[in-house]
């Protein structure tokens, strides 16, 4: 009779645990494929927001605008400019707001003057961990090129001297160089979960 | 004791072949339908989809 009750409750036990596994199974499947349609509509914004920035470069070419709020998608956002750096195969826009909707979106500029002028202008974007975002500036070295492409069309190439991590704490990467006339752009994403900062220097030439 | 004394398993074996084809029924239906939401669910899903 022991015995009997034994395997019973072993039996009980196994079956509750598949389907414990299951579930799991399903809930995962489900996450897996809403991250996966979240950053497909990530990508979907951003690109519909480099077309918008476009036609707001080919409408207003040389005429000095430095922001635009563009609509897309129900979403609102102000843009400054694009940035691409072919080695990595990034393009992306550059918002003004500096909230988690917008890191969500794209790039953000974090500090400093309008983009492409003299001064150092720090731009941040997420990598959520994965390789398709920003955490590929880890792989830019010394000379590779970054181009920042305001909205008056014009396109500054910026020279990679400099990059390394550094602490979360650590904000000296803001700062404004000494040489007045020097046009430095800084990119700046986390690394390990927020803990520290993946930056990226480079300098117009 | 009798080491020859039938034992009717017959109803726990069924119960147990029942229990393993649900399971079996709930991973295809698993992967049938996350192979469906995969591949025509995004238009449908994207407007509640938050950034």
């Amino acid at each position: 009779m022991k015995n009997i009750l034994k395997r019973i409750n072993k039996e009980k036990v196994f079956n509750v645990i598949i389907v414990l596994i299951v579930i799991a199974l399903y809930i995962s499947v489900a996450l897996l494929i809403y991250t996966n349609f979240r950053e497909r509509k990530r990508s979907e914004l951003a690109n519909g927001i480099i077309d918008k920035v476009n036609e707001i470069i080919s409408e207003n070419e040389d005429q000095g605008i430095t922001e635009a709020l563009v609509n897309y998608s129900g979403y609102n956002y102000t843009v400054l400019g694009k940035l691409r750096i072919k080695k990595i195969n990034m393009y992306q826009p550059i918002l003004k707001e500096n909230t988690a909707g917008a890191y969500n979106t794209a790039l953000v500029k974090m500090s400093g003057p309008d983009l492409n002028e003299n001064g150092n202008v720090a731009i941040g974007g997420h990598n959520f961990m994965r390789g398709n975002y920003f955490i590929k500036i880890n792989r830019l070295t010394n000379g590779d090129v970054v181009t920042i492409t305001d909205l008056s069309g014009r396109s500054v190439n910026y020279y990679v001297y400099e990059f390394g991590v550094t602490s979360r704490d650590d904000a000296s990467y803001l700062a404004q160089p000494e040489d007045k006339n020097a046009k430095i752009i800084t990119l700046v994403t986390c690394t390990k979960g927020g803990k520290e900062r993946y930056v990226v220097k480079a300098r117009a030439k | 004791m009798d080491d020859f004394e039938m034992i009717d398993v017959s109803e726990d074996v069924k119960k147990k072949d029942k229990f393993m084809i649900g399971v079996y029924i709930s991973l295809v239906i698993l992967v049938v339908l996350g192979l469906l939401v995969y591949l025509f669910g995004y238009d449908i899903v994207k407007p509640y989809i938050r950034v």
